[in-house]
């Protein structure tokens, strides 16, 4: 924790960067929400 | 909050809102709203209530069939349903006792088939093949039987 | 004596655990995990019965047992672990229950346990075969209509307790946040006092005086709506119970900070006011209500997934900053930092990663038309075991392996946490295995709630039976998930070790930005909420009314 403290400047800097996985894992999870979607959407095109 | 979320949240509600305007495309300009037919009829006197009167297939036009069904504990009238590869064919249908389901496998007729009220739905069927037709609302006992098949020649 | 009692008492209250609030909880989880062994066993049956491989004995219906198997499960298993646990929490961050309050978890604990004896004989009797939807005019027998609405009631006493508790509490810390626990707590039980409103009256008003004979017939697209107000708000709010464990403990467990406090509480927001609308997607393709009354209620429906797709952010950014904390590299390192030992943390993860497919097919299946491919087939099934049977069941058992020691004086050993584990990969699995072949055939046509059948050796149905054993298999790995657990819970309660195991509650961020107050105002999410349930519900409640058809009389057709 104190390390966290004394290196704050540099973590305030870090933040900037460190929410680029997170993006990128939603991202994905976005992906895969609109892949479901076209293939059901198919599935129901095909059926039609 | 931070940017990413931000940008997050943006594109997530893109996408749901996007899935509603195809949907509703789908549903209001191309005609594919799931069967939603409002209208009523007294669930003890189906027998009694034309169309149902006389429940069966009848050509109504050019590949154009309309099929009036009763459904009831465990079956599905008119059993057997026959007819010719490409025709348009229009279900009318109601539910003599509990709530029953109306599907026909690789097809997408799915529907809800309740007492008290009349549903339709329409099915082309381009390819010949024998099609099965069965009741997705537990029904009661025998409900697993509960069955039927298109025939499309 | 007297002075003995004191001193454990107040050495118990350091330890922020009061005894008698124990005791109440660790009931609740008892009932709650013997509900999940008989569940579990039921379900057995029913694997094995679709997979091809037993033929149930004449005194015992597949449709009796399903009915048993929804009632163990997706009501007692689930409600009683969600009280119990909230009271537990309600206990720790509020500084104990009132004496009045704990008085009335029993009753509501007695009540909930009449009415489940008052629902259970008939079923075993074979007079309630009706599953746990009851839609009429199938008429089961009276008496299990009014145990549900005993259970609705305890369920009612138990949400007032829990407010009298959370007023108390606001009146002596004024102008203070909520802790977030208490804060999730209160979004449940204002959920299910509100969502279960309307299966209270399908019960009270339409169903018992007709099972009884006093009316002739039921206006039965009318109970069929009611039901639903309520049935999707239930799983619902089991996932709400589930989520408070993902923003709240989790990052307890991983050694991490809570993520923003005012977003966490907007999540917990938003999922009630949302909430109680969602149910009518299970009507989409119900003849009798038009179609643009439908596509209000899809875009009402889909708005629920938007706090899901905030937590599914939020949830990846506490897990990211830990791990990057902890040493994580590059663009994925965080992710190796992960506790992925400790069962604390697995259980829940694995939860919340099968929200994302579970999450996603309530996403597409409740978009209109889109439901005409699924509805009614064992994709639905599939979906709800991927979103209650993995992901607020999977998060309940991490729950279970840190409480049920905590409130029991004991604590979770290296050696029971190494079992955790192995029973979570068992459970994790055998669900998958059961999931996904049941959304698969269920895009071909197998239809739910039907026992083991060819339709007469139809070459469509034969074809489903290679995905029907498979999820029969995963049923089987199951029942051995189920042992697990329920012998883990039972371990941790009387026979672990003795000591002090930790509650995990994560604290905010240390830069973290004050939240303010109007987060706290639940009179105006209230009504806000009654606004939205009317703007769904008046319009098509009011049409099922007047222009109803001739009612239905009860039918018993098992």
């Amino acid at each position: 924790m104190s390390v966290d403290k004394i290196n704050d400047q540099k973590l305030t800097h870090d933040e900037e960067h460190t929410e680029k996985g997170a993006f990128v894992s939603v991202l994905l999870v976005g992906g895969f929400i609109a892949i479901l979607y076209v293939i059901i959407f198919w599935v129901f095109m095909a059926r039609v | 909050m931070h940017r990413f979320e931000k940008i997050w949240l943006i594109l997530s509600s893109a996408l749901i809102i996007g899935f509603m305007l195809v949907t509703g495309y789908q549903a209001f300009a191309l005609g594919m709203a799931p069967p939603s037919h409002q209208e009523i009829l007294d669930p003890q006197k189906v027998d009694e209530t034309a169309p149902f009167d006389n429940p069966g297939v009848k050509k109504i036009g050019e590949n154009e069939y309309e099929v009036v069904m009763t459904l009831q504990i465990f079956s599905f009238t008119p059993a057997e349903i026959e007819v010719p590869a490409g025709s348009t064919v229009h279900f009318i249908m109601t539910s003599k006792d509990v709530v029953h389901g109306f599907q026909v496998a690789g097809t997408n007729l799915n529907t809800m088939v309740m007492p008290g009220y009349i549903q339709k739905a329409t099915q082309k069927f381009d390819k010949p093949g024998e099609y099965l037709v069965l009741c997705n609302e537990y029904c009661g006992a025998g409900h697993q039987f509960m069955s039927t098949t298109i025939t499309v020649k | 004596m007297a002075i003995a009692q004191s001193t454990k008492h107040k050495i118990n209250k350091s330890f922020g655990l009061q005894l008698e609030d124990a005791r109440l909880s660790k009931t609740y989880f008892i009932v709650s995990f013997t509900a999940l062994l008989f569940g579990g066993l039921l379900g057995l049956l029913q694997g094995l019965n679709r997979a091809g491989w037993l033929t149930l004995p004449s005194w015992l219906n597949y449709y009796q047992v399903l009915t048993a198997h929804g009632l163990f499960l997706v009501v007692v298993f689930t409600a009683f672990f969600t009280i119990g646990y909230f009271y537990a929490g309600l206990s720790h961050t509020l500084g104990g229950l009132l004496p009045k309050v704990r008085i009335m978890g029993w009753i509501g604990f007695s009540l909930k346990i009449i009415g489940f004896i008052f629902a259970v004989v008939p079923i075993l009797q074979n007079k309630a075969s009706v599953l746990y939807t009851f839609y009429p005019p199938m008429a089961a027998a009276p008496s299990f209509y009014i145990g549900l609405a005993l259970i609705v009631v305890g369920i009612w006493i138990c949400a007032f307790g829990a407010f009298i508790n959370v007023a108390h509490w606001r009146k002596a810390h004024k102008g203070e946040h909520l802790p977030i626990l208490a804060f999730f707590a209160t979004g449940v039980f204002v959920l299910l006092f509100f969502g279960s409103i309307p299966v209270a009256v399908e019960v009270i008003v339409l169903i018992i005086p007709w099972s009884f004979g006093w009316v002739d017939t039921i206006n039965v697209m009318l109970s069929r709506t009611l039901f639903w107000a309520f049935g999707h708000t239930l799983v619902n709010i089991w996932y709400l119970t589930a989520v408070s464990a993902w923003y709240v403990i989790v990052p307890k467990v991983i050694g991490g900070r809570r993520f923003s406090d005012l977003l966490t509480r907007i999540v917990v927001i938003l999922l009630v006011i949302l909430n109680i609308t969602g149910g009518f997607h299970h009507q989409i393709v119900d003849p009798g209500i038009s179609f643009p009354v439908k596509f209000m209620h899809v875009f009402m429906s889909l708005s629920i997934g938007f706090p899901s797709l905030m937590t599914a952010y939020a949830m990846f950014s506490v897990f990211e900053k830990t791990g990057r904390r902890k040493g994580g590299k590059g663009l994925f390192g965080w992710f190796k930092e992960l506790p992925w030992g400790d069962v604390r943390f697995l259980a829940p993860m694995i939860a919340m990663i099968a929200f994302i497919p579970a999450g996603a097919g309530g996403i597409v299946q409740t978009t209109n038309q889109l439901d005409q491919v699924v509805h009614n087939t064992m994709w639905i099934v599939g979906h709800f075991h991927l979103t209650i049977g993995m992901s607020v069941v999977l998060t309940f058992f991490g729950i279970s392996y840190w409480l049920v020691p905590y409130i029991s004086g004991r604590v979770l050993t290296p050696k029971m946490n190494k079992f955790g584990v192995a029973q979570t990969i068992v459970w994790t699995i055998a669900m998958s295995l059961m999931a996904i072949s049941m959304h698969v055939v269920g895009l071909f046509g197998s239809p739910r709630r039907t026992s083991f059948t060819t339709y007469g050796d139809n070459v469509t149905a034969l074809g489903w039976n290679p995905y029907l054993v498979i999820a029969g298999v995963g049923a089987t790995l199951l029942v051995v998930g189920v042992i697990m657990q329920v012998w883990a819970v039972f371990h941790l309660m009387f026979r672990a070790p003795k000591g002090e195991e930790e509650f995990p509650i994560a604290e905010e961020e240390e830069n973290a930005t004050k939240t303010p107050y109007w987060t706290e105002r639940w009179t105006r999410w209230i009504v806000l909420m009654l606004i939205i349930v009317g703007m769904a519900y008046i319009i098509p409640l009011v049409d099922f009314i007047t222009n109803a058809p001739p009612g239905s009389p009860p039918f018993k057709t098992w």
